[in-house]
């Protein structure tokens, strides 16, 4: 009888911000797509001279690191800050998966900093935090080392990770993970988009260094590439299930060791329009 | 002047039948207008709490898991016992643990999973006896099971509310007891004459006694709004069933309807003719009975009461008014906004 249905009525689902729409090369020239952003309907066109046209909730456009991201605002106010366009040089291309979750890009963000989830969820161990959440304007960076098992299934092997997490606004994270051992660099771009209210499209982008130290680095590359997309997915995919099961509490009941949830919590105030929260935190 | 029922009355509701959370187990239900965690101890014993974990918001009744005698979520293992005090996490302890999640007062009964609701989360002040709950001479339970857009206040107001019996269950004549109020049970008795208990349309013996004009009484006894504990004697046939009725407010205006129907089994010596007709036709009596029931709570449930609305000035007939009055009287102690007693006419038409 009853449908697992979550519930993030307590958070705006019109944030604002920069939001990841589509792949850059998904749209050809002429070519026209529709969808929903922030609760309201949009259209995008590709003109023949390869620019972009647009309208409904779309404020503005950024092409850029293989993405198209629409600036919201509810009050269509113009953009107050940009998300950093990325060097491509020496880096595999992307490879891309959409990822679609009935939540809110606030939690898809706040797992980041929720290190207490890091064991239980995805089996990490050994998280220690290499520099604490620092939060600037609209942008928050964190970075920690952990261990894991290689996302080989049946591998038992565990290997040390750096992972640094570069958040703009409540639509934009890249982040880079290093892998000293084998010599690799990953980076991942996690675009957390809200469309319908409560609904959420996750554009996973995943590139590897070209200059990893892994022997046959030319030939073993692709299947890296291919093992490291994997075992991201399948990362989200744990999280998607806790996501879909949870409702946002104000206040949540913390304890020591869950992460900086309070300051993030006050930090993403800045997002939105009409936030008149009451007590983020106990 | 249509109004909507706003709030959930009081009083204990049928969460869940027993078999389906076994040790160890964990059940989401979404019921009284909130997501619920029911859940089994390893040693058996039952709860039911609050499917929102107070850590960080994640869903116990989909993710949680039963360690030993408490219930762990799988997002944090934070660790609650039936009690809802937190008990354990991996890390150290929360800002406040005792009484974090809410444990709602369980009874189970019967093979039923009762939770107590109260809106303001006031502890139970009545129970309902476990001994209407014997099965010493009766049958197994055919359960069927609906969900009604109406109010758990409508639906039992049928009991009550004589004049529809024509129309809608068709019967030929009615009489009734008045209620019989007694804190939190009403008891009423009609004696009415049906049509048939399957169809008007003359059926070839032996079938026939399904088509006859058949004189029967039926006896209710409301437990708050959760149960209707009913009886339905058929004299001629020498043939009784006893009716659990569960109504459990999926939302104030949503009603999960949960039956339960059994036959009483005769007791002591009995003639070669009584165990032929205990053999071939109270099986057949019942099948019908069943068969009829679920046609009339569906046609009834879908037609009239999602047609209902609370009416706050009802007009109401002489003859209705001793059977309705003490039936709203009754529900008040139930409504946690203690909503004003609808205002009878001064007047009232004659029927």
């Amino acid at each position: 009888m009853s449908t697992p249905r979550t519930n993030h009525a307590e958070l705006d689902p019109r944030p604002i911000g920069w939001f990841a729409i589509a792949r850059a090369s998904q749209l050809r020239r002429g070519e026209e797509t529709t969808g929903v952003l922030a609760a309201a309907p949009y259209r995008l066109r590709r003109r023949r001279d390869g620019r972009l046209d647009f309208e409904g909730s779309i404020g503005e456009i950024a092409e850029q690191n293989g993405f198209v991201f629409a600036w919201h605002h509810p009050d269509r106010q113009a953009p107050a800050w940009r998300v950093p366009v990325l060097d491509e040089a020496g880096w595999r291309p992307l490879r891309h998966q959409l990822l679609r979750a009935r939540t809110h890009p606030q939690e898809v963000y706040e797992n980041s900093i929720d290190t207490g989830h890091f064991p239980v969820i995805h089996g990490y161990s050994d998280i220690s935090v290499l520099q604490p959440m620092q939060l600037r304007g609209h942008e928050m960076t964190v970075r920690y080392e952990i261990a894991r098992r290689l996302p080989i299934p049946g591998a038992q092997r565990r290997l040390i990770a750096n992972f640094e997490v570069h958040l703009h606004g409540l639509g934009c994270a890249h982040n880079h993970i290093q892998v000293p051992s084998f010599g690799l660099r990953v980076r991942m771009f996690a675009l957390a988009t809200p469309t319908e209210p409560g609904r959420v499209d996750i554009r996973l982008g995943v590139s590897v260094a070209r200059d990893s130290a892994i022997p046959f680095a030319q030939l073993a590359m692709p299947l890296v590439h291919t093992g490291v997309m994997h075992g991201i997915v399948n990362d989200f995919r744990q999280d998607i299930a806790v996501w879909e099961h949870k409702r946002y509490l104000r206040p949540p009941m913390l304890v020591k060791g869950d992460g900086p949830i309070e300051s993030f919590r006050r930090w993403t105030r800045q997002f939105y329009a009409h936030d008149d929260a009451p007590t983020e935190v106990s | 002047m249509k109004h909507r029922t706003k709030s959930i009355p009081s009083g204990w509701y049928y969460c869940a039948d027993s078999t389906e959370i076994k040790p160890g187990q964990v059940l989401r239900k979404e019921l009284f207008g909130q997501t619920l965690a029911l859940w089994r101890t390893e040693s058996g014993v039952m709860h039911i709490s609050d499917a929102t974990c107070p850590h960080l918001g994640t869903d116990l009744g989909a993710l949680g898991k039963v360690r030993g005698e408490h219930l762990q979520c799988f997002s944090h293992r934070f660790e609650y016992d039936g009690a809802g005090n937190c008990v354990k996490t991996p890390r150290s302890q929360p800002c406040r643990t005792e009484q974090v999640l809410y444990s709602w007062p369980v009874h189970e009964v019967g093979g039923f999973v009762l939770a107590w609701y109260d809106a303001r989360r006031r502890e139970p002040t009545w129970r309902i006896p476990d001994e209407i709950f014997d099965a010493t001479g009766k049958g197994a339970f055919v359960k069927s099971q609906y969900v009604f857009d109406c109010s758990v206040e409508t639906i039992n107001e049928d009991n009550f509310d004589v004049g529809h019996l024509f129309n809608w269950h068709e019967l030929s004549e009615v009489k009734s007891t008045l209620p019989k109020v007694d804190g939190h049970t009403i008891s009423v008795v009609h004696d009415f004459k049906r049509h048939s208990i399957l169809t008007e349309k003359p059926l070839p013996p032996p079938l026939n006694i399904l088509s006859r004009e058949i004189t029967s009484r039926y006896g209710s006894t409301l437990y708050g709004h959760g149960l209707t504990y009913s009886f339905i004697d058929l004299p001629a046939f020498d043939f009784s069933t006893q009716d659990f009725i569960w109504p459990t407010p999926i939302s104030a205006e949503r009603t999960l309807y949960t039956t339960f129907l059994r036959r009483n089994l005769a007791a002591g010596p009995r003639t070669v003719r009584q165990r032929l007709v205990e053999t071939l036709i109270h099986p057949i009596l019942f099948a019908a009975f069943v068969v009829r029931l679920r046609l009339e709570h569906r046609h009834e449930g879908h037609g009239y009461w999602e047609n209902q609305r609370r009416v706050d000035h009802p007009i109401i007939t002489d003859d209705e008014r001793p059977m309705l009055a003490p039936y709203w009287e009754w529900c008040r102690q139930f409504d946690p906004d203690h909503a004003p007693a609808r205002r009878l006419p001064m007047a009232t038409i004659r029927a």
